[in-house]
């Protein structure tokens, strides 16, 4: 069996219209379109991060995925190693609309078919050509935050693909926190889709704890007239993790902030990629992302600011920084800039650093024992990214040791 | 009198005009084309010996193997369209009057022997495939330092030239090393025993001067213990409408304490593809240092290397490149850190306008036991008009904790309000423009010794006044 076949198969089991068949084999077709090269592209990058489709496709499962949606406390909980119907329906919400993709793709259909006509990378090509659950939200318009929503997503010990549709309209704001936890042997692709109408703003963090498992995160996003994003999240615990946000700049005087943290350990490896698209005329983004590097593990830190001739007075920068603690870490940073006509402004910096030893010696000699001092420098590093998340969720989530 | 006004008089406006054509002798033009029979020829004609013909060989049969990169530039190049050997002249001169009159003219008019006199060590001038001239300080030759075209080092001290060629770069790096292994012909053998510092540069100019040519010369620096050398490079060509190629290998070996520069100042003409591997190794406490400007070409990619294998060896890279009209400007540095305690900087500054594209793409590796191994890349950017694009594609890999790496970048257009306070001190807005440029360049302008930097500076005006701005 052909590897189309078997995602006719998957789309024919789960009763699915004909167009979304189609725009499924499009997008994987658009898949290995992407593996081929670029001219960004250089001999020594294609070894940095490997994934085995060909094993990912074997073991997609036939029947779709089973799980448990409830309500405590202030958290939506969905979690997909319980066996029973997913059933997405929140009671608390009043004009916020949340339901299951799979209900969505009856409701919305236009929306759900627009957020997978144009992948920009070969992961969000993928996830549109497997996903099978996921979660639907749409803030009407003129409409503020009616409650920080807080998600909670629990991931199956197995191979899942999930997409998840924000639609964010004009002039409104939305809050929401997004955990994940995972079995030790899931395996899967999670795409989000981000709309943000005109004159919206979204505020919203993400913070995956991995168990060990192997995961690719995208997060695509859509940013109209006056649009703001804010982003801030922090992964820990993964063993392989692909990580890719692409934010897309379309309307005049967007503006966007993503802050990220990566706690590696172990021997997890990371490949954080922070793709910005200026299209707007005075847009404006600012990207920071800080990693700690722990045991043997490895982060690659891509970043890639595309500004095209038409966004006049567009500011960009993105910053990736590494603190190396352990003597097998490894760190590779591949900032890029691609900068098309003179009207803009575009800056990168990375650096990869170990604790300064200075800095140590001086706390030591206020009488702050070796490791506790340490301890702060790794706080103090990591501080500028994830302080919204320590005033949100206290240090509970950040443990420092 | 001053020396920038000295140096004014010597080096006459024409000079960084190099579109003229050399009437020349022409003994040997090959037919365009690449086979077994053209390298077996070459070899023939430089009468060399025969391990040098077996392995030009089995260059070729690495050349044909390897596929053209994937990535970079578009490189629609006919390797069955270029002409692999064009022998100008039989004439190995020490002295210019020694030349045939077209040929020292050739070089009078591009100012070559006014500045061997005034400030150069020695020079050497190669000629389409063949290095014609080579002079050196008595001296310097005394001290049993060897400046010489590649050829005739292959011929005078072939066990030296054996020990160093295509070491550092091995013959099957890449398709192009393979092709100018295969080829290969002229470029400049330097050797500077222990102890000896060469004080004034020595120069090798560079001139394509047919259609349809490739120019692949070889060059070797090898500074032993404790000495120094800088070495400079000129480059220029005819205008025509067909493509050239010039893929050159260089092999650069810096031995403990020693100290080399090298300077390169390319202004090929707008049909030249430009491929080169530039390569050093730099012993312990060893210091390397690129320096390039980089003004002409179709197409160029070059990414100097610098493998830092002894402790304590350094390297810096310092480049200007200025992309303008249908040229695409692919540079680049690549450091090894492979010892503890090295240290690297690479400084980028590119210029694109008129549609043209430039690129950074780099490689920092600080692999595992480079203990506080530090290296700082910055690479600016200014984009002058709207059609014009700029692509920084670093990589960074760091394997090692005690190690530092920095990196900076940024990308722009020229700052109104520098623009509006130069203005406002009473300057024209094409002088302010231009200042600014310059401005921008300063911290590579001011690396390249004055002579240079001052050519460079009235190539950079030259061009930023064809595009509107004036000087």
């Amino acid at each position: 069996m052909s590897i189309e076949d078997k995602i006719i198969n998957f789309s024919k089991s789960r009763k699915e219209p004909d167009w979304l068949t189609e725009i499924r084999l499009k997008n994987f077709r658009k898949y290995f379109e992407f593996k081929k090269s670029s001219i960004s592209d250089s001999p020594v990058e294609k070894r940095y991060t490997t994934f085995e489709i060909e094993e990912f496709l074997d073991n997609i499962p036939d029947e779709p995925h089973s799980g448990k949606f409830y309500e405590e406390k202030e958290y939506f909980i969905v979690d997909f190693t319980k066996n029973e119907k997913l059933n997405i329906k929140a009671e608390s919400l009043k004009y916020t609309v949340l339901m299951g993709i799979r209900e969505a793709l009856e409701k919305y259909p236009e929306i759900v078919r627009n957020s997978m006509e144009d992948p920009k990378d070969e992961w969000t090509a993928l996830g549109n050509a497997l996903w099978d659950t996921g979660i639907f939200v749409i803030v009407p318009e003129n409409r503020r935050c009616e409650k920080l929503m807080k998600f909670k997503t629990i991931f199956p010990g197995d191979i899942m693909v999930k997409k998840d549709i924000f639609n964010i309209g004009n002039n409104s704001y939305l809050q929401f926190v997004e955990y994940s936890n995972s079995m030790e042997k899931f395996n899967g692709i999670e795409e989000t889709t981000i709309n943000i109408g005109a004159n919206s703003n979204l505020k919203h963090l993400t913070m995956i704890d991995g168990g060990q498992s192997k995961m690719v995160s995208v997060k695509n996003s859509h940013l109209m007239l006056n649009a703001y994003d804010e982003w801030y999240y922090a992964l820990k615990n993964v063993n392989k993790h692909i990580m890719l946000s692409n934010a897309d700049l379309l309307g005049d005087y967007s503006n966007l902030e993503y802050k990220g943290a990566i706690l590696a350990n172990g021997n997890e490896h990371y490949d954080v990629n922070t793709n910005i698209y200026h299209n707007g005329k005075n847009s404006k983004s600012n990207a920071n992302v800080r990693a700690t590097l722990e045991g043997n593990s490895r982060v690659i830190m891509r970043g890639s600011i595309k500004v095209s001739k038409n966004a006049n007075n567009s500011n960009a920068y993105f910053a990736g920084n590494s603190l190396l603690l352990s003597e097998n870490a490894k760190s590779n940073a591949l900032p890029f800039l691609e900068i098309e006509g003179d009207r803009s402004q575009a800056r990168h910096s990375a650096s990869v650093t170990n604790v300064d030893y200075d800095q140590l010696f001086y706390l030591q000699s206020r009488g702050v024992d070796e490791k506790k001092a340490k301890n702060l420098l790794v706080e103090g590093f990591l501080d500028p990214v994830v302080r919204q998340i320590v005033i949100y969720e206290g240090t509970r989530y950040l443990i420092y040791d | 009198m001053d020396k920038r006004e000295e140096l004014k008089d010597i080096i006459p406006e024409k000079n960084y005009n190099g579109n003229f054509v050399t009437r020349a002798r022409y003994p040997h033009v090959f037919e365009e084309g690449l086979s077994k029979s053209v390298v077996e020829e070459i070899s023939e004609i430089k009468k060399e010996p025969e391990w040098m013909k077996r392995f030009r060989l089995r260059a070729l049969e690495i050349f044909n193997s390897k596929p053209i990169p994937k990535w970079g530039p578009p490189l629609d190049l006919d390797f069955n369209k270029i002409r692999y050997y064009v022998l100008p002249d039989e004439v190995k001169a020490r002295r210019w009057e020694d030349l045939p009159q077209e040929i020292r003219e050739t070089y009078e008019r591009l100012g070559l022997p006014e500045m061997e006199k005034k400030y150069l060590s020695g020079s050497v001038a190669v000629l389409d495939s063949e290095g014609v001239y080579a002079n050196i300080k008595k001296q310097l030759q005394e001290k049993g330092v060897i400046y010489l075209d590649t050829d005739s080092a292959l011929q005078k001290y072939p066990d030296l030239f054996k020990e160093y060629f295509m070491n550092i770069v091995p013959v099957g790096d890449n398709k192009f090393s393979a092709l100018n292994g295969a080829v290969w012909s002229g470029g400049s053998f330097i050797y500077v025993p222990e102890n000896v510092h060469v004080d004034l540069p020595l120069m090798t100019y560079f001139r394509m001067n047919l259609q349809s040519e490739g120019q692949f010369e070889h060059t070797i620096i090898i500074a032993e213990k404790n000495s120094s050398v800088s070495y400079i490079e000129g480059c220029t060509a005819p205008i025509y409408n067909t493509s050239s190629l010039h893929s050159a290998v260089v092999e650069v070996y810096v031995k403990e304490n020693a100290k080399v520069r090298f300077t390169t100042v390319q202004n090929w003409s707008h049909d030249i593809y430009n491929l080169n591997t530039e390569r050093a190794r730099v012993e312990k406490n060893g210091k390397m240092e690129w320096v390039g400007g980089s003004l002409g070409s179709k197409v160029t990619m070059l990414y100097p290397s610098s493998y830092l294998v002894g402790e304590g060896a350094s390297a810096s890279h310092l480049t200007i490149a200025l992309a303008s009209e249908n040229t695409w400007k692919d540079n680049g540095a690549k450091v090894l850190h492979l010892a503890p305690n090295t240290s690297s900087k690479v400084i980028s500054k590119s210029i694109s306008m008129k549609g043209g594209v430039s690129v950074y793409r780099g490689l920092i590796r600080i692999p595992k036991g480079a203990y506080n191994a530090k290296s700082h890349v910055q690479c600016d950017a200014l984009i002058l008009d709207e059609n014009s694009k700029n692509f920084t594609y670093p990589h960074n890999e760091v394997y090692e904790e005690t190690s530092t790496l920095t990196h900076e970048a940024s990308a722009g257009k020229i700052g109104e309000e520098q623009l509006f306070y130069i203005m406002s001190r009473g300057l024209t807005e094409d002088q302010a423009r231009s200042m600014i440029v310059l401005g921008f360049l300063d911290d590579v302008l001011k690396e390249i010794p004055l002579e240079f930097s001052l050519e460079l500076n009235r190539l950079i005006k030259l061009q930023l006044e064809r595009y509107g701005g004036t000087g």
